[in-house]
């Protein structure tokens, strides 16, 4: 799995076209209500966070492109329901990071990886 | 060379790109203020940063919504830094007629830029988190967010600026 993570607007969803050479046609959006098919991309995953399994989306999206929304650097907001979806994103995308072979945040439509595919670091060590 | 440099509120972005527009040691150097005026809280943000660049040499002009208007004003073997453009979107989606703000700011900004020597741009990363309700904040993010992506394209130098500290996100820092 490779794991996009970034802030609204920054050309998330273009950059993984351009990077990976895929289309809109290999997008599955997590926020629509069409079932998964086998899509290449998985877009707005952040949408499934209140109802997010890990054990099952990891399998499912292992060779997949994962774009999630980066969250928590802002107010705590007002409402429970809002801190408790913030929490639940900001937990799911520490699970997919740390699950996903390379981890890249987007910024002004730029990429820098935040964790490297083929990586020879070995936190234990 | 232009750059564009972007962090969140209270990063140190502005403090950064007013060190970096001094070393380019051209002898005209502008400051293009965006910001308008509504209350007490804008004035002494203002009165802040006015303290903050005071004794190093900025010119300043007020542009709050054309900046080409401006242009005769600034010596072409000069360096403008423009704050910010947030500040320059808002007033132009809120407070004008403007209908399409996001390709209005982007040729205001590649024309300014080819009039001078250096431009040093201050954006805002104001994106990750909960997208807002409503469709006019909604807009302002895609706007702001199409502006900084184009800008981080044609810019040779992108910079985010945390705690005071830069990180390099294209380009080499002078």
């Amino acid at each position: 799995m490779k794991l996009i993570i970034g802030g609204y607007a920054q050309g998330r969803l273009a950059y993984v076209f351009r990077t990976y050479h895929l289309k809109e046609s290999d997008v599955w959006n997590a926020e629509g209500t069409e079932p998964y098919q086998g899509q290449k991309i998985i877009y707005h995953a952040e949408a499934l966070a209140l109802s997010w399994i890990a054990e099952k989306y990891l399998a499912l999206w292992k060779d997949c492109i994962v774009i999630t929304q980066e969250t928590g650097s802002g107010l705590i907001p007002i409402t429970p329901e809002e801190r408790h979806w913030r929490e639940a994103v900001g937990q799911m995308n520490q699970q997919l990071a740390a699950y996903a072979e390379s981890v890249e945040r987007i910024c002004c439509g730029l990429s820098m990886y935040l964790k490297q595919e083929h990586s020879h670091v070995d936190s234990d060590q | 060379m232009m750059a564009l440099i972007t962090g969140g509120s209270g990063s140190g972005k502005s403090l950064f790109a007013e060190q970096m527009a001094v070393q380019f040691r051209t002898e005209y150097l502008y400051y293009l203020a965006t910001m308008q005026i509504y209350d007490d809280e804008c004035r002494n943000r203002i009165l802040r940063h006015q303290k903050q660049r005071a004794g190093k040499g900025f010119i300043t002009i007020e542009t709050p919504f054309c900046l080409s208007d401006h242009l005769h004003q600034m010596q072409s073997s000069g360096t403008a830094l423009l704050e910010c453009v947030s500040n320059l979107l808002a007033n132009l989606q809120f407070d004008s007629d403007q209908q399409d703000p996001v390709t209005f700011i982007t040729k205001e900004i590649l024309q300014i830029r080819q009039h001078l020597q250096h431009l040093i741009i201050v954006t805002n990363d104001i994106f990750a988190d909960r997208i807002p309700d409503s469709p006019e904040m909604q807009a302002y993010l895609q706007n702001l967010g199409k502006i900084n992506c184009f800008l981080a394209e044609k810019s040779d130098l992108v910079i985010e600026i945390n705690a005071g500290i830069p990180v390099i996100w294209k380009g080499k820092r002078l």
